[in-house]
């Protein structure tokens, strides 16, 4: 008798519940569309033996050949379409053989970096979120807006035959998560994935890896927020190496990844003294990027509203991580992505975001700061201060800046610098309301500082935030719901 | 920590409505279309039977002016009417419980006080290592299984994960009264609202499982829903990393095309191989999978076909 009173009841319950999920559907529609989802950080990669310099900005990509001192304009042969729209991911790869590119327009382009041709154009089902090249070069894997890692495979010969095989094989998942990042460990054993779900996943990666990558190797958890960043680091003498990851938490993390086990903690956020106060909770800001030499003797992190760069002190033996030093650059400049070249040691920031309201003729600004003189025994301490390198001492000089940046104009900056960070700090307590497109007047420098002041607005609000344990919003329930689901 | 304290409970109580429109699942859906389709048929129909007995409830419980918690301490199992839920989840969507942020983070003492008495730390006796939770029933449902395996392995720990908020709340209130009404017994099952597709590594390390259970899951019939089927290839993965070699992962559903997924999922995954049937027939907990949980009764009681698929995790062979 009351089992029949339950089936019914339940499938009421099935009605009201199809009627509520279409309805946040629909309410979702709207909001998705009031975001400003589509600005996007200005990334920058640097070849390891400082070859070449890579910008990315919106669907742009710019790069600087060092080695011959001139700007290269990449070229397509794969008969595809440059990309369309924002860029989300760019490395080299392959021991600088490699280069790919990917985000929001499902192309992930593999390039060759002696040419710089497309050698490879494989189009994805959803949007890309996040690649990596293996270091022998043979693998490029791609994560998407579902979770999904895929592989694709470069052969030898690859020139002749790319178009016959040129598809893309999943091989492994987080559960409708979004990957933040993937990187391969420094011996190609292992692949790493982190998630907005305060996930890292450690993936054995293996000799046919085709077939899929499908033994966990260990789970990383400990971040209390989303994983934004990951870096291995592999210092002689310590078997598998380390790996470290920033997040949402402001925290860098050191892991033994080969157990999963959490070594050491650094609250960058708080040591910066950045703290934030939104409403009545006060939090530090979100760590944007991090990256490390491989021997782990150089930790760079880049924290949203930090001007300037933290580096880390990592001793392996103890297992400590410490704030070295805070690097401040010039007030109003954040970089928004990280590169170092392993070989030079020199470490690029770069600074500016797409911005879609833009016209697309306008070329979008970024900034470029360049830092040098990380010795190899810089936890002696002193002495060995690092080093912001004017634009004139820049490696290309002034030629490189006016490429990559956009625009000439940039590169005698400082009056208009001074002019700008100051109107800049007005414009942003009114830009955070308004919408209104730039005026034409405004200042290259202005602009990327604009744009990147609207990417971290969006970083902060996106689909990175409001996870489990925040609070029960309805609002924002729907709207991260909708984000597990992306089209 | 994991278990959201007594929202439920108030809930039947003192049939404060206002109080689960801010809960996540459950009951909100009620309220929530109450407001926005009020012509609905079948909604209606459910309001009736809700509104019906939801005063009956308040009048039960306070004419007794005890508490649901007493009651199920004092040995009266709770009502599953008073339990309603909707029948799915969203597994898609982001969760608003807690989730531990590690296995090491999962408070023991809470769910199994009598292997972890308060004072211990959270650590069994002395210099044995901490006993850990070694079966996993994902998607519990309504509790039958871990109440019908518990007495079978009274030593092994045995956690149920469920989504549907009431419905771990049910879980929670009968295994309170089992434990209040068989003095030792019981001890050893306990259940967590979570979605386990998504935060499975954060309750169990590596290996630490030596029986998954996934009795009668959604069928999620759509092939666009395929995904949000608890078994996937790539969640077999998860599976694979929480349990033990060797450990055996148990699925059963009245749906066969879903039996069909299941078995085909396991047997494409290298890191699982089906257990042989003879092996099957003496193995207890078999029995149990169709015949312990409240959905494989009502599959039996209305002379349904059930389709099973039990496969071990072995290790991955060197190439």
């Amino acid at each position: 008798m009351e089992e029949s009173a339950e089936i019914v009841s339940d499938g009421g319950h099935e009605a009201a519940a199809a009627a509520a999920i279409m309805d946040t559907e629909n309410g979702l529609v709207e909001e998705e569309k009031n975001m400003d989802v589509k600005v996007a950080p200005a990334l920058i990669s640097v070849h390891p033996f400082e070859k070449s310099v890579v910008v990315a900005v919106g669907s742009e990509l710019r790069l600087f050949n060092l080695e011959d001192d001139c700007s290269v304009s990449l070229k397509d042969d794969s008969g595809g379409p440059f990309h369309s729209d924002a860029i989300r991911a760019i490395t080299f790869g392959g021991n600088g053989g490699l280069f790919v590119s990917s985000g929001d327009d499902k192309l992930v382009k593999i390039w060759a970096t002696g040419s710089w041709h497309c050698v490879r154009s494989v189009s994805a089902d959803k949007r890309v979120s996040a690649v990596a090249i293996s270091h022998h070069g043979k693998y490029v894997a791609f994560a998407d807006k579902f979770g999904v890692i895929w592989l694709i495979t470069l052969d030898e010969d690859d020139a002749n035959q790319s178009k016959v095989d040129n598809k893309a094989v999943p091989i492994f998942g987080h559960y409708c998560s979004i990957i933040t990042r993937l990187e391969f460990s420094p011996d190609d054993r292992f692949i790493a994935s982190s998630d907005r779900d305060f996930k890292i996943r450690i993936t054995a990666f293996p000799k046919q890896p085709l077939k899929g990558a499908l033994e966990i190797q260990s789970f990383c958890l400990g971040h209390k927020d989303y994983v934004s960043c990951l870096s291995f680091a592999c210092p002689s003498g310590y078997g598998h190496g380390f790996l470290f990851s920033g997040g949402g938490d402001s925290t860098v993390r050191l892991w033994d990844f080969f157990s999963g086990l959490l070594l050491a903690t650094s609250e960058v956020g708080a040591k910066a003294e950045l703290l934030q106060s939104s409403g009545t909770k006060d939090s530090y800001p979100p760590v944007t990027d991090l990256c490390s030499s491989s021997d782990g003797a150089i930790i760079a992190v880049a924290i949203q509203n930090l001007h300037g760069i933290v580096l880390l002190n990592c001793d392996f033996s103890d297992r400590t991580l410490s704030v070295a030093k805070v690097v401040t650059l010039e007030e109003n400049y954040f970089p928004t992505s990280l590169a170092l070249s392993t070989f030079t040691q020199r470490m690029w920031t770069i600074m500016g975001a797409s911005n879609h309201l833009a016209p697309s003729t306008t070329q979008l600004p970024t900034r470029i700061r360049v830092i040098s003189g990380f010795c190899k025994g810089r936890s002696d301490d002193n002495g060995h201060d690092p080093i912001v390198l004017e634009d004139n001492e820049v490696p290309g000089g002034g030629k490189l800046l006016s490429h990559l940046q956009g625009s000439p104009d940039v590169t005698k900056k400082d009056a208009a610098l001074a002019a700008a960070a100051e109107a800049v700090k007005l414009k942003c307590s009114s830009w955070s309301s308004s919408n209104t497109p730039f005026p034409a007047t405004t200042s290259f420098f202005q602009q990327a500082l604009t744009y990147a002041e609207a990417y971290f607005r969006t970083l902060s609000t996106e689909w990175m935030r409001g996870k489990p344990c925040v609070d029960h919003c309805r609002a924002q329930d729907s709207f991260t719901e909708k984000s597990g689901e992306f089209e | 920590m994991s278990i959201s304290n007594g929202s439920g409970r108030d809930e039947v109580a003192s049939g404060k409505e206002g109080r689960d429109a801010r809960e996540g699942f459950g009951g909100s859906p009620l309220n929530h279309s109450r407001q926005r389709h009020p012509g609905n048929h079948g909604l209606s129909f459910a309001l009736t039977t809700a509104s019906q007995n939801r005063p009956r409830s308040t009048v039960a419980m306070s004419s007794n002016a005890d508490t649901a918690q007493a009651k199920s301490r004092s040995g009266r199992l709770p009502r599953k009417r008073f339990y309603r839920a909707r029948a799915h989840s969203n597994p898609l969507s982001d969760s608003h419980f807690p989730i531990p942020i590690s296995p090491a983070d999962f408070d023991y003492s809470h769910h199994y006080p009598y292997f972890f008495p308060p004072g211990s730390g959270g650590r069994s006796d002395g210099d044995a290592p901490p006993r850990k939770v070694r079966f996993a029933d994902i998607g519990c449902g309504f509790g039958g299984l871990l109440v019908g395996l518990s007495p079978l392995f009274p030593d092994a720990l045995m956690l149920g994960m469920e989504l549907r908020d009431k419905v771990t709340e049910y879980v929670k209130e009968r295994i309170l009264a089992l434990r209040a009404s068989n003095p030792g017994n019981y001890e050893n099952i306990s259940v967590v609202r979570t979605n386990s597709m998504k935060y499975l590594p954060n309750y169990f390390e590596k290996g630490q499982l030596s029986k998954m259970f996934f009795l009668f899951p959604d069928p999620h019939f759509k092939e666009k829903n395929h995904r949000r089927r608890v078994i996937s290839l790539q969640l077999l993965d998860e599976y694979a990393y929480a349990l033990e070699v060797g450990g055996i992962i148990y699925t059963i559903t009245d749906v066969e095309e879903l039996g069909d997924w299941m078995r085909s999922c396991l047997e494409d995954h290298p890191l699982f191989e089906a257990v042989p049937e003879e092996e099957l027939e003496v193995d207890p907990v078999v029995k149990l999978l169709s015949s312990a949980t409240e959905e494989g009764q009502k599959v039996a009681r209305n002379g349904g076909e059930t389709f099973r698929a039990v496969y071990r995790r072995i290790k991955l062979e060197e190439e």
